[in-house]
């Protein structure tokens, strides 16, 4: 029984440091494990002491834990709709939402956690999806170049030396014609010269 | 010779708060009651200079403490935390006239101000003369209370109520642990409840 009205007595006391804002971790431990009716019971008069002792007109007495109780039915309430929303599997790429109205402290981040790295890990999916597709083509190219290059290992390469100058001459020729008319019709049709766009690569030839 | 200046802090403007916050934060609802708890006689009296209707007030402030609750995880301490539930709950009650088509008071309460003025003087269920008799007689035996405390008690709850001085600097003017003084400011709230309770009981 003593040791009831001891610890009543802590917890009051607590109280009394808490309403004047000096509680300390203690304390606050303390009175989270309390009664709220009665902390509330008490609070009010200290709050009707205080004001009373500052001319502060008074408190209405009575209202105790009613607020509270209003609050957390409240805030319970929100708890509740929170449970119902439909849970959305993330393995289908579906994002859940959660609403910023209803994002409460007792359900802390870790959904909006969740849902950043859910969408996080989308965009990567969907960037290296892309991704893929967009080199798949691009490596089939690749390897169908290096196919057809394979076989040029087996090419006879005859030296530039080795060549007949005169038809290398009469091919380069020809070929700096072909460029020729090739500059003159797209200047024509794009308005933009191809010519300094170009670079004419020609054998050297041997005088 | 001397002379210490203590500051005089603001009443409730805690780190206990903060503490109380931080534990809200990490999703202790509990810790929210205390607040609630804490800070509803102010925060109604606060409303109660907008709303003049008692149960609309307490609709309002219902409604205050839920947006604090629901917007906690924003509060950084950047202000104490009653600054902060005191511009929410002055915000609701303002919206709340606007709803309902009733003008807000041109001007804000002061904050600083705010206890000056009766905090329960607009609400029309105690502004009678019967409850002015009654609050001028607690008022008398609160006082009569107060002198019959021992000298350490008188004291310490003096310096904390009227002084608004911390522990710690209490305890640094009457030379005693910040536990005493903790306890013994405790013992004076509760010598004077006894005192007054039976007016309490009467329907107060």
């Amino acid at each position: 029984m003593a040791a009831l009205n001891e610890n009543a007595s802590e917890m009051l006391t607590s109280l009394s440091a808490m309403f004047d804002g000096e509680a300390s971790e203690l304390d606050i431990e303390r009175l989270l494990h309390a009664d709220s009716a009665e902390l509330s019971r008490q609070l009010e008069h200290f709050h009707l002491i205080q004001q009373t002792l500052h001319k502060d007109s008074t408190v209405t007495l009575g209202l105790e834990d009613s607020l509270l109780l209003r609050v957390r039915a409240e805030l319970d309430k929100d708890d509740e709709l929170q449970a119902e929303e439909p849970v959305i599997s993330l393995e289908k790429n579906v994002l859940p939402f959660v609403s910023p109205k209803k994002a409460s402290p007792s359900r802390p981040n870790w959904r909006v956690m969740l849902s950043g790295v859910a969408v996080a890990a989308s965009v990567s999916f969907v960037i290296i999806l892309g991704g893929n597709g967009l080199l798949t083509s691009d490596t089939v190219h690749t390897n169908a170049v290096a196919e057809v290059r394979t076989p040029t290992s087996n090419m006879i390469v005859t030296p530039l030396a080795e060549l007949d100058k005169e038809v290398l001459q009469a091919d380069n020729i020809r070929l700096q014609h072909y460029l020729r008319q090739h500059a003159e019709q797209a200047a024509m049709t794009v308005g933009q010269g191809m010519i300094p766009m170009a670079r004419v690569v020609s054998y050297p030839v041997k005088e | 010779m001397n002379t210490v200046l203590y500051e005089v802090p603001m009443p409730h403007e805690t780190s206990s708060d903060q503490a109380l916050v931080e534990k809200v934060q990490q999703g202790d609802k509990r810790a929210f009651d205390l607040l609630v708890i804490k800070y509803q006689y102010k925060v109604i009296g606060l409303i109660g200079r907008y709303v003049q209707d008692r149960s609309e007030a307490l609709d309002v402030a219902q409604e205050s403490f839920i947006k604090a609750y629901r917007a906690i995880e924003s509060f950084r301490g950047e202000s104490a935390f009653y600054t902060w539930l005191y511009r929410i709950a002055v915000n609701t009650a303002k919206n709340y006239l606007v709803s309902r088509s009733r003008r807000p008071p041109e001007s804000d309460v002061e904050l600083d101000n705010e206890e000056v003025f009766s905090v329960y003087e607009s609400l029309s269920d105690i502004d009678t003369p019967e409850a002015k008799l009654n609050s001028d007689r607690l008022e008398k035996e609160i006082h009569y209370a107060i002198q019959q405390l021992p000298e350490e008690l008188r004291s310490a709850l003096t310096l904390r109520e009227f002084d608004g001085l911390s522990y710690e600097d209490i305890s640094l003017i009457m030379e005693c642990p910040v536990g005493t003084v903790r306890s013994r400011i405790f013992r004076a709230r509760e010598a004077v409840e006894k005192h007054i309770h039976p007016l309490m009981d009467t329907g107060e």
